[in-house]
């Protein structure tokens, strides 16, 4: 993995601007705030950041989403399974606790929180950096988090024993609920976005 | 899982973990296959975590691959953690088909099943146990005091091999 100070840098500021974005989107969309707690850009060691993920057996919900364009990118927005009820009644306008069940109406949930995140991340590169791209259709998951941590990063774990990773946790207002969002960048392609706003290394 | 001693080694993509009893080893599972070698004479075990069938770049790491990470764990197991190359059995698991974001599946597990058995046959080790294939993930958990792993797929009881 080459990717220099600088450019892992200005990637951090790109992912923060997004995912800002992304969050204040989320918490239009629930009519509550989705305050981000922690979120971090930085070179992870495969077998090292897999370890910590596989300690946990914690069953999430999950929904994946690619992006297609000049920019190469994954996303994965994951939650305990029972945070899916509480989204599903945020979501809904419903009382908190009429969602008892994980169905087609709750996966629906989670498959259009992926597509508003993918969005609002894929607005802020294409308005503020010249980006060309637009998310595949969500694909919703429920297993393990380390799974399904794995499942993303799997495409560049084949190439590379690193890889970018942009950590955000987010904190849902009024719940105890923690959600958890993954953004691997291809960093070739982001290298090219890089240069194309005039920061060369 | 009852009484298991509390001095467990989480095992990462690509990782291999070598240790002796009372350890124990755990992972989780996708379209990678767990390989889990035993030695019950000097209750010696090790878990491997291959992504890939074949290694495809000198600079790869070698334990991420089967065709370079199991002889790597057999001449570890043998000749730094001293167990006996005769006794070793192995018990392989994972290799489910995973969802990628364009919405096909990866059938990755196969191809790495495939590679685990036709190395292990060569090798000279025998398969006591194994549970492959699905849709879902794994969770196991190896005891090097027994041999015994408890598998557990995403939304199905938990069994022992």
């Amino acid at each position: 993995m080459n990717i220099s100070a600088e450019h892992l840098k200005i990637l951090d500021v790109m992912s923060r601007l997004s995912i800002d974005r992304a969050s204040r989107a989320l918490s239009k969309t629930l009519k509550t705030g989705a305050k981000i707690s922690f979120s971090k850009c930085y070179v992870a060691e495969i077998g090292a950041v897999t370890e910590k993920m596989n300690e946990s057996t914690d069953e999430m919900a999950g929904v994946m989403v690619g992006f297609k364009g000049n920019v190469g990118c994954k996303l994965l927005f994951m939650i305990p399974m029972h945070g899916v009820f509480i989204l599903t009644d945020l979501y809904l306008r419903q009382p908190s606790g009429t969602t008892k069940t994980y169905d087609e109406c709750s996966e629906s949930v989670m498959q259009e929180l992926g597509n508003v995140l993918a969005a609002h991340i894929c607005n802020s590169l294409v308005s503020n950096f010249d980006a060309t791209l637009t998310p595949l259709p969500p694909v919703v998951h429920n297993d393990y988090a380390g799974v399904m941590f794995s499942n993303l990063i799997m495409e560049q774990a084949m190439m590379d024993d690193k890889l970018v990773l942009i950590d955000t946790k987010f904190e849902i207002c009024k719940t105890e609920l923690a959600c958890y969002l993954f953004l691997v960048p291809d960093v070739a392609s982001f290298d090219k976005l890089i240069d194309a706003i005039g920061v060369y290394s | 899982m009852a009484n298991l001693p509390q001095n467990i080694i989480t095992v990462g993509v690509g990782e291999l973990k070598i240790t002796r009893s009372p350890g124990v080893l755990k992972t989780l599972l996708g379209s990678c296959i767990g390989i889990v070698l035993h030695d019950p004479l000097n209750k010696i075990g090790g878990l491997l975590h291959i992504m890939l069938p074949k290694r495809n770049s000198e600079d790869a790491k070698i334990t991420k691959y089967a065709d370079t990470g199991l002889p790597y764990i057999v001449s570890q197991m043998v000749s730094n953690a001293g167990a006996s190359r005769s006794a070793l059995y192995a018990k392989i698991f994972g290799g489910a088909k995973m969802f990628e974001t364009n919405g096909k599946m990866m059938n990755i597990g196969e191809a790495n099943e495939f590679e685990v058995r036709r190395i292990l046959k060569e090798a000279g080790i025998r398969i006591t146990a194994s549970k492959t294939g699905g849709t879902k993930g794994y969770n196991i958990i190896f005891d090097t005091e027994t041999g015994k792993v408890t598998c557990r797929i995403f939304g199905e009881p938990e069994e022992v091999y």
